[in-house]
């Protein structure tokens, strides 16, 4: 099956009738887009040569950034009405400041919730910021977000994170490369249409024997995958085929885009509140986690419980938030026993010394020589 | 039956060919060109004309090197960093960590007292410091690459080159000429450049004595003597340094040989 992100984003945005919405990060909230009758497309790196793009930031600055702003920058960009931002890195604030300078007919949001989740006041304060962008989001689209549309649209959002987060407890009987293939689906595609996908995706799997998917024999060193986007399927695919498997992950364009699936208000609160409790629950990443203490415990903790034999790193070359946090990580690996490699990766995906360097992690596993 | 390793690098292909008491019969080094299966067809040939054998005496082929997926008559692909590892362990068991530095990249191994991979680094944008980078001086300096090693014994002083990029470099080098410092003295600080880059990744990986040197870089005296005052430790670099990974790949052949047999087998030649 053709992994969606090779397919272009000109037939992505294909519908006419769409309003897209080209968002960043796993931390904006989706929901909010889709009730005001936004069609919420993440924004992936694509192995595109940049030109457009380099007129604004400078070669060794992120390029999940400098490849977006190229497609934003380009024909093809048209389709878009609209982008959002969640505040995680300088580069994103500065990002967004370029959007709104260089497409001034688009709106452009800049979601900013707290770093430090369990701060005193963090949640009060992610309640005043997804207020504040409801309003932004309707004047821009012109469409009053009621409390019925919105609880609709987190019911749609539910249902795919829940299908995902059923899905990963089957990941281990289809391959690495499918599973994160459905997860970007989910990001691409407009809701309805990928819980579709999803739910068929689930079905062949019960259909299918147990244990019919074999990547690589029993003694496949097991890896966690662990950082930012995922910004090339074929590592996953690549693992397999020279005899590892992938047992779990933390990626933005992984299990950290459905962790805790479920929005529901408890007693006495509305829709938003319960939006902010999921954000305060996620799976933690470089640029929002409690302290560094709690995303270590957490990697060392689902490394370890997954029976990983080792951890792959897996960040933006020029990733500041994840770079910082990748010393004190490693470290707790050592602590642990846990072998890791740290693979640095650009907008240009898998390239032959990466996957040289992947290949002689799993021959170090499994003990070749 | 006979194990061959086969290393396809950036820049020269390698073979090795050992028997069962893991004698040495070929050792052959060809430049790779353009075609990657050509280069390992090319070192399968001189492997065989070196040491008199037929194909069909060879048991198992183990592929290494950038260029290893293209020998589809290997029956094996195992990355150089494991050979490498295997190759030094052979040649000196006592060695713990090992510099490879290729044509187009540059390793730190750290190796286990079985010749196993304990942990490694390696350079992943850049050529800077590596036998490319070399080769790029030696143009600039219109010198041959064998030359350099010994001019920059000659030299009295060192000249510092800053610039780590090699096409920077290269545009330094000129500079420096055109400014008459002695060839010999800017020799030595592109060796020092060298040495410098290389002992930083040494140390990010932790250096663990003995320390061996392999890859082509190996054989230039002058990089490893740079290296030597940069880390204030002795370097083995073996006989021929260029092959190590070869020699390692062979070895692996030959496990597969003695545990599997080679009758029949992909990767077993046949007449």
């Amino acid at each position: 099956m053709k992994p969606y992100r090779e397919i272009p984003y000109e037939e992505i945005l294909a519908d006419g009738g769409r309003k897209y919405l080209g968002y960043f990060c796993s931390y904006v909230p989706e929901e909010i887009f889709h009730a005001a009758g936004y069609t919420p497309v993440r924004l992936f790196p694509r192995p595109r040569p940049l030109g457009r793009a380099d007129a604004h930031f400078p070669v060794n600055s992120c390029s999940l950034a400098r490849s977006c702003l190229e497609l934003a920058l380009s024909k093809t960009g048209e389709a878009f009405s609209a982008y959002a931002f969640a505040h995680t890195c300088d580069t994103m604030q500065c990002l967004a400041d370029v959007f709104r300078c260089s497409l001034p007919e688009k709106a452009v949001f800049n979601f900013i919730g707290p770093v430090n989740r369990e701060a005193a006041g963090a949640k009060e304060f992610l309640l005043r910021q997804l207020e504040a962008l409801l309003r932004q989001v309707e004047a821009a689209a012109g469409v009053k977000i009621t409390q019925s549309r919105l609880t609709k649209s987190i019911k749609t959002y539910n249902k795919l994170r829940q299908q995902l987060d059923q899905l990963n407890r089957r990941r281990g009987d289809m391959p690495a490369g499918e599973f994160f293939r459905l997860v970007e689906a989910a990001m691409l595609l407009p809701g309805e249409e990928a819980l579709e996908l999803i739910k068929g995706s689930r079905a062949h799997l019960e259909e299918a024997a147990p244990h019919a998917f074999q990547p690589a024999g029993k003694e496949a060193p097991g890896l966690y995958l662990h950082g930012g986007m995922l910004y090339d399927l074929s590592l996953a695919s690549f693992i397999e085929e020279r005899g590892g498997r992938v047992v779990g992950d933390n990626l933005c364009s992984g299990t950290r885009y459905f962790s805790r699936p479920i929005v529901k208000p408890v007693a006495g609160e509305g829709p938003l509140e319960a939006l902010a409790d999921r954000y305060l629950q996620r799976l933690p990443c470089a640029a929002k986690h409690p302290t560094l203490d709690d995303n270590e415990g957490h990697l060392t903790r689902e490394a370890g419980g997954l029976g990983a034999a080792g951890v792959v790193f897996l960040h933006d070359i020029f990733c500041d938030p994840h770079s910082w946090d990748l010393v004190v990580l490693q470290n707790s690996l050592k602590s642990a026993g846990i072998p890791y490699i740290s693979i640095q990766m650009d907008h240009m995906g898998l390239t032959e010394q990466i996957g040289n360097r992947l290949q002689a992690f799993i021959e170090r596993l499994k003990g070749d020589a | 039956m006979l194990a061959l390793g086969i290393d396809v690098g950036s820049l020269t292909a390698e073979a090795v060919l050992i028997n069962q008491a893991k004698e040495v019969l070929a050792g052959c080094i060809l430049p790779t060109g353009a075609n990657s299966r050509r280069a390992g067809e090319g070192d399968l040939a001189a492997a065989l004309a070196q040491s008199g054998k037929q194909r069909g005496d060879i048991g198992f082929v183990v592929a290494t090197g950038y260029g290893r997926i293209s020998l589809d008559f290997a029956g094996k692909q195992v990355t150089e960093i494991t050979c490498h590892a295997r190759g030094i362990h052979h040649l000196r068991p006592e060695v713990r960590t090992l510099i490879d530095i290729g044509g187009q990249d540059s390793k730190a191994i750290r190796v286990s007292s079985r010749g196993r991979v304990l942990d490694f680094i390696m350079n992943d944008k850049c050529a800077a410091g590596t036998g490319r980078f070399l080769e790029v001086m030696a143009g600039a300096l219109e010198m041959e690459l064998d030359q350099l090693a010994a001019g920059g014994s000659r030299a009295k002083a060192s000249v510092p080159i800053s610039s780590m990029c090699t096409v920077f470099a290269e545009s330094e080098v000129v500079s420096l000429l055109a400014a008459d410092h002695p060839r010999e003295n800017i020799i030595r600080g592109i060796h020092e450049a060298i040495a410098l880059r290389t002992a930083g990744m040494l140390r990010r990986i932790g250096l663990e004595e003995p320390l061996a040197m392999s890859g082509g870089v190996a054989k230039n005296s002058g990089v490893v003597r740079a290296l030597e005052e940069q880390l204030g430790c002795s370097i083995f670099v073996p006989e021929e340094p260029q092959i190590v990974g070869a020699l390692g790949a062979a070895l692996i052949a030959l496990d597969h040989l003695q545990v599997f047999g080679g009758e029949g087998e992909a990767g077993a030649l046949g007449d």
